[in-house]
């Protein structure tokens, strides 16, 4: 059985409701205040086309971006959805185990028979179901607002969004468990995951402003499974499913190598 | 399987370990610095035996043990526990044996039964045992981890750790915390664990402890192992109190005491009565004191804490 995973499950529910919380709450803001929203939304259209805008934005990728409900939840929730990524993914796998290492209780799990890789693996997986929380409730609340405001909503475009949204999420949690193991402790372990996922964050965000001086944007994860490209291929585009389950495949493989061969002086 | 009573549960050969990483850059230029855990440290452990690791601060016993885990990469030296490699067979491994860590943390929301439980789910619990250990220790099990005192937590550790009947303990300074009664409770429970052969590996800075309950003693000082012994023997191997008082004048100086090689210690009571520590040669004394009258003579073996005290 699965224990280690369903202790971590109960010990850290707070960690795994707080971000869906906090997109249902997002969401359903921008769904009461829609009408007044939407005049607004058109006052400033000719703003937004300005790079520098759309670059704060998040530069989401979506094509013919109007006055629509449909765009202003993918804009405003889109936007809100990477921050959210950004720091689940840093802050949840780069504790796993300097949580339980600081707290020293690291010590005596260590001495019970379960292999190590599984050990890491039921944590990995707690991480990953509360991850799997927030995509669904995103679907959720998306749809359901779309719904009692009578708007319309593309469903196969939120799906593939969300889909795409918890492989990201996979991905990022590979590579900040990486950081995990190779550190242990909780410092490091943050600033490195920081360092890789902020910075790819970062580039994301800023590699519409650095077009001039190069592809920035492709050295980013984030930069995956853009609306566009969902819009364009009517799925999550199989390319770039590839690269993105590669990458958190080998993280993740590196991460429970180093885990299963290195040495605990703490 | 046939029993073998003196089967080795733990093998250890050769043992070192250097904590840190040292990076030389010709001569002048190091960046790092190295640490000597242990060094070259060989003992084993018999199924039954209750074996004491003794050691002043940072000899190196937390490092010994957690090398024998597998938590720590050893720079060189192999251990065996059950005929297993401690590093390729982790997981066979514990299924046999409970480690109590030197400070022990456990999971603070718990109440000490969940504790027990979830152990249980990894090693399952002898439950004629758990009553006895419960019924042993005083600790409240319904109460959470995080609201016990220091000794208690260590009470709900130790019943957690051994409600399964480890067939070899591993316990590094285990009474630390504890009060003197449940001190006493404890050793009970592992004499009679020790009676239905569950070996025991345990390191304690207790003297007494260690000549109630061991078998045998492992003295370890900066890292090496200077001796083992077989507790009793060590006793009487090496030093004794005697105590000699003389029947008239003619009795020796301490001058004359100091002569003797066998003699480590000599200090005059009265006039006439004279305590001594004597080492390995006892003959070489009696022989000196036939020459005098001699009133009384007591001779004892020295605890082991006045032997200890020789290696601090
Ligand atoms: N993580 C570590 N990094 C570097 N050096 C360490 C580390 N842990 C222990 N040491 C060093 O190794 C040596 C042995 O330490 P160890 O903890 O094994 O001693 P000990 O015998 O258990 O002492 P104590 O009786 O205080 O528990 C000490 O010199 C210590 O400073
Ligand atoms: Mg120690």
């Amino acid at each position: 059985m699965v224990y280690v995973y369903l202790k971590n499950l109960k010990k850290s529910w707070l960690t795994g409701i707080v971000p869906p919380l906090v997109i249902i709450g997002f969401v359903g803001t921008i769904a009461i205040g829609w009408p007044s929203m939407q005049e607004l939304i058109l006052q400033r259209l000719e703003t937004m086309d300005n790079p520098i805008m759309k670059a704060i934005l998040g530069d989401l990728g979506l094509s013919g971006l109007g006055a629509t409900w449909e765009a202003a939840l993918f804009m405003y929730a889109g936007g809100t959805m990477n921050i959210l990524l950004l720091f689940v993914a840093i802050f949840i796998p780069a504790r796993l185990l300097s949580t339980e290492i600081d707290k020293n209780t690291f010590d005596i799990m260590l001495s019970l028979p379960i292999p190590r890789w599984r050990y890491l693996l039921e944590k990995f997986s707690v991480y990953l179901t509360y991850s799997l929380i927030i995509p669904i409730s995103m679907v959720g609340i998306m749809l359901g607002s779309t719904a009692l405001l009578g708007e319309t909503l593309t469903t196969s475009l939120v799906l593939n969004y969300a889909l795409g949204f918890f492989i990201l999420q996979f991905t990022l949690g590979t590579i900040s468990l990486l950081c995990a193991t190779i550190f242990l402790d909780s410092n490091k372990s943050l600033a490195a995951a920081g360092i890789v996922i902020g910075g790819q964050y970062f580039l994301d965000s800023m590699g519409g402003m650095l077009a001039g001086i190069g592809n920035f944007e492709a050295l980013s994860l984030f930069n995956y499974f853009s609306l566009g490209a969902i819009q364009q291929a009517g799925m999550l585009p199989i390319g770039e499913v590839v690269i993105v389950v590669s990458i958190g495949v080998l993280a993740l493989i590196s991460a429970l190598t180093i885990f299963h061969k290195r040495e605990f002086a703490f | 399987m046939t029993e073998n009573i003196s089967e080795t549960v733990l093998q250890v050969s050769n043992l070192t370990k250097i904590y840190g990483r040292e990076i030389r850059l010709g001569d002048l230029i190091t960046f790092g610095q190295q640490v000597r855990g242990t060094y070259n440290v060989s003992f084993q452990v018999k199924k039954g035996e209750i074996f004491g690791f003794l050691g002043p601060n940072g000899a190196g016993k937390t490092t010994t043990m957690r090398v024998i885990l597998d938590y720590l990469k050893p720079k060189t030296g192999s251990v065996e526990i059950f005929n297993f490699d401690h590093r390729n067979d982790r997981v066979e491994i514990r299924k046999r044996i409970g480690y109590v860590p030197g400070d022990m943390a456990l999971f603070e929301d718990f109440t000490g039964e969940e504790l027990i439980k979830y152990f249980g789910r990894f090693r399952p619990i002898d439950q004629e045992f758990l009553q006895e250990l419960k019924t042993l220790f005083r600790v409240k099990l319904h109460k959470k981890i995080k609201s016990l005192s220091k000794g208690n937590r260590q009470q709900a550790g130790l019943i957690a750790v051994m409600a399964s009947k480890p067939s070899l303990l591993i316990l590094d300074e285990p009474t630390s915390g504890l009060d003197p009664l449940m001190t006493a409770n404890f050793h009970k429970i592992l004499k009679k664990l020790q009676n239905e052969g569950v070996t025991i590996f345990l390191s304690s800075h207790d003297l007494a402890e260690v000549q109630s309950i061991c078998d045998r003693v492992g003295i370890i000082r900066n890292g090496e192992m200077i001796l083992i012994e077989a507790v009793d023997a060590l006793k009487a191997k090496f030093l004794q109190n005697v105590l000699v008082q003389f029947l008239d004048d003619v009795a020796p100086s301490e001058e004359d005491f100091k002569q003797l090689t066998s003699v480590l210690s000599v200090e005059r009571i009265k006039s006439h009565t004279y305590k001594l520590k004597i080492g390995e040669d006892v003959t070489q004394v009696l022989k000196f004191l036939s020459n005098y009258n001699i009133k009384r003579f007591t001779c004892e073996d020295a605890d082991l804490e006045e032997i200890f005290l020789q290696y601090y």
